[in-house]
């Protein structure tokens, strides 16, 4: 069975069909997502703009980083189990849906700059030789992870509008 | 008196039948919102964790909001003038859905305690008492209230 066949056979299960098409679920779940906004994106745009230096530039950047840490890989957490779930009665259609490939697209993006950041640069985030100005890497780590998150956001949007969509 | 004729002047102003007519303006604008209110409840979460003392203590309470306030700004501005064009666009599907009028007493409640909590957060050297913490539980409360009420608009 290829892929798409795959996923068409997950979208077409009779759990998915009854998940999508229930009273509460679909939509409770489908809030956590957009309002798991505010725990991840939100935060993480603190984070984001006190490393571009637009924000709190009194504080040292770890103090922020450190601070918002777990509350934002909590966040993140909540929004990767909840769209898995809201994948799943779509599947098929998403797979094919180009809004949704470039979603994933900027997502994975996002993800590789977050952890490039954690494990290289922002590591020794303790240890930079101002720690109110941080590295010109980093500062540029903060604008690529801006801008990409709020991509996400826009494709993610839009998917909803029925933009994208397969002919 | 009813504000329905005023809904209904809204409905026919000539902005609000372009952005009624518009095809692209919502999706655009409903971004905007979304981003204006990731930004806002982000600083909305962080003020009320650290009002609680979960995190940031390295930092008084009175720093972490006046360093937050303009960014508090920015998203309450962005999110209150996109809210406002949405709503333009069609001010009747609003008047007649009862989670409209939630997410507005909501936001007024919401507003009113941010606007406390700011001023107990900038008093110098506040200690964190238990009705500050109360303060921070009605906050991220209302706020979740708020962003509830507003998904539910695009439900009913």
């Amino acid at each position: 069975m290829s892929l798409i066949q795959t996923l068409q056979a997950i979208q077409d299960s009779d759990a998915a069909q009854a998940f999508l098409g229930s009273r509460y679920l679909y939509p409770a779940v489908e809030s956590a997502h957009v309002l798991g906004l505010a725990l991840s994106v939100g935060l993480l745009a603190i984070v984001d703009l006190r490393l571009i230096g637009a924000l709190m530039r009194r504080q040292p950047v770890s103090d922020s980083l450190d601070a918002f840490r777990p509350w934002m890989i909590a966040g993140f957490a909540l929004m990767f189990v909840t769209g898995a779930i809201l994948f799943w009665p779509e599947a098929a259609n998403l797979y094919v849906n180009s809004l949704f490939r470039l979603k994933m697209l900027f997502t994975v993006a996002a993800l590789a700059n977050a952890l490039s950041f954690e494990f290289g640069i922002g590591r020794r985030a303790h240890t930079w030789s101002d720690p109110l100005r941080p590295p010109a890497a980093a500062r540029l780590a903060g604008f690529a992870s801006l801008t990409s998150w709020s991509l996400v956001i826009l494709f993610g949007r839009w998917i909803a509008y029925g933009f994208g969509a397969h002919p | 008196m009813s504000l329905l004729p005023i809904f209904e002047w809204v409905a026919k102003t000539p902005v609000g039948v372009a952005i009624a007519k518009s095809t692209y303006f919502f999706p655009v604008v409903e971004v905007l919102h979304l981003l204006g209110l990731s930004l806002l409840l982000g600083v909305v979460l962080a003020l009320d964790l650290r009002l609680l003392g979960v995190t940031l203590r390295r930092q008084s309470a009175s720093a972490v909001a006046s360093s937050l306030a303009p960014a508090f700004s920015i998203g309450l501005i962005v999110a209150v003038f996109t809210g406002t064009c949405l709503f333009v666009g069609e001010p009747l599907k609003c008047f007649f859905n009862e989670a409209f009028w939630w997410k507005m007493g909501l936001l007024a409640l919401a507003l009113a305690t941010q606007a406390v909590l700011f001023r107990q957060m900038t008093r110098p050297k506040a200690p964190v008492l238990a009705a500050q913490k109360a303060i921070a539980v009605a906050s991220l409360s209302l706020w979740f209230g708020v962003g509830v009420a507003g998904r539910v608009i695009g439900f009913i």
